[in-house]
């Protein structure tokens, strides 16, 4: 089930890209996540109002995806059970060149 | 070619103030680089005012001896007015005419003696010289060093000789506030275009340095270890990140250039404030 949404703050581009039009968002592997036992440090850390807490069981779901900040994956990092993964960025960048040649 | 901003007294109900109005209006009617500037819109900050008001030269039309025009001026930030005494001037002269008339001479020669910069704004720091673009927003006074390459990550970056410098954008250290703690990698380790290589701490957050340009590093900023906050201080000179030699010198034009990343940078401000008050 994809827990995403599509909700984004208004007309942000990257690159001169659509931000919708890049994939780039953590991913969470909701077998590895325990939502820090509700603390959450993933949610507390990211200024950027991605993540949304779940509760019973105590989980982290990504809500604002297209928020996340192209290329930083400050939260991957951080998270304790190793639960966050992100596209490859030499994938995105090359789509984000394809993009900007059309 | 620079513009000259002049700037009457605004007491035009006095004989001075009549005066200096009248000067400011033949300027400008004369020629084609005079703006006359209000001295109202100047004390309420008005931003077309104070775009023209930044970017031109100043001249004051001080009509009596309270030199509001030039007090004001300095007021607002600026010290390099050349200001003339409307009294000073034309008083020996007898009527309105006469008086209006050798005073646009000696102001017309003024400004023409000026010699012409190629600047837009320019605002000078102590060891490098650096020109600067500076849009007010909100509280925030925006400026984006002329002359470098922006990722939209808010890192910027310097061309020198054949290697490059990078380093956090103005605008990314005012959303970052003080920084009290810098983690750089090591000189030697290579990174790609978009990697993120160490990262700057402050009370509000942690930010990865995520580097807008492929290569090697040659320097890192070590004096970042005991004075983090020259980041908040200094961003594109003492603040400075990475001394990088780049892979491929044609990647930064995947970047953006100083104009078009304020235009950015003022969107994403606009953006990121919304997003604090709703």
């Amino acid at each position: 089930m994809d827990m995403t949404s599509s909700k984004s703050e208004p007309s942000a581009t990257f690159m001169g890209v659509d931000r919708e039009k890049i994939p780039w968002w953590p991913t969470i592997d909701l077998e590895k996540c325990d939502g820090c036992n509700g603390e959450y440090d993933c949610l507390k850390f990211c200024p950027h109002r991605v993540y949304k807490p779940l509760e019973n069981p105590s989980r982290i779901a990504v809500e604002k995806r297209y928020n996340c900040v192209v290329f930083c994956q400050a939260c991957r990092k951080m998270c304790p059970k190793d639960a966050i993964s992100f596209p490859s960025k030499g994938d995105i960048l090359k789509l984000i060149k394809v993009e900007r040649a059309k | 070619m620079v513009r000259k901003y002049i700037l009457p007294c605004a007491g035009y109900d006095r004989p001075g103030g009549e005066v200096s109005r009248v000067v400011a209006e033949r300027l400008v009617n004369d020629r084609d680089d005079v703006v006359i500037g209000s001295m109202g819109a100047l004390f309420k900050e008005r931003p077309g005012e104070m775009r023209n008001y930044r970017t031109s030269d100043l001249f004051c039309l001080d009509g009596c001896g309270t030199n509001c025009a030039s007090e004001l001026v300095r007021a607002r930030g600026r010290d390099d007015v050349t200001s003339f005494s409307i009294h000073e001037i034309a008083d020996s002269v007898e009527d309105l005419e006469g008086k209006v008339k050798h005073l646009v001479d000696v102001v017309a020669e003024e400004l023409n003696r000026r010699t012409p910069k190629t600047s837009f704004t320019v605002t000078e720091e102590p060891s490098r010289t650096i020109e600067y673009l500076e849009e007010k927003f909100d509280k925030f006074m925006l400026r984006v060093a002329k002359g470098l390459k922006y990722s939209d990550n808010d890192f910027w970056v310097r061309v020198e000789g054949e290697h490059v410098r990078i380093g956090a954008s103005d605008f990314l250290q005012q959303m970052l506030s003080d920084v009290y703690y810098v983690e750089l990698v090591e000189p030697g380790t290579h990174v790609d275009m978009f990697d993120d290589a160490g990262g700057m701490e402050s009370t509000k957050i942690l930010v990865e340095i995520i580097v807008p340009v492929s290569g090697t590093i040659v320097e890192s900023n070590t004096s970042l270890e005991d004075n983090p906050e020259f980041i908040n201080q200094s961003p594109y000179d003492e603040g400075w990140l990475y001394l990088i030699k780049p892979d491929d010198v044609d990647e930064l034009d995947l970047l953006r250039g100083g104009v078009d990343y304020m235009t950015y940078a003022l969107a994403k401000a606009k953006r990121e404030i919304g997003t604090k008050v709703e």
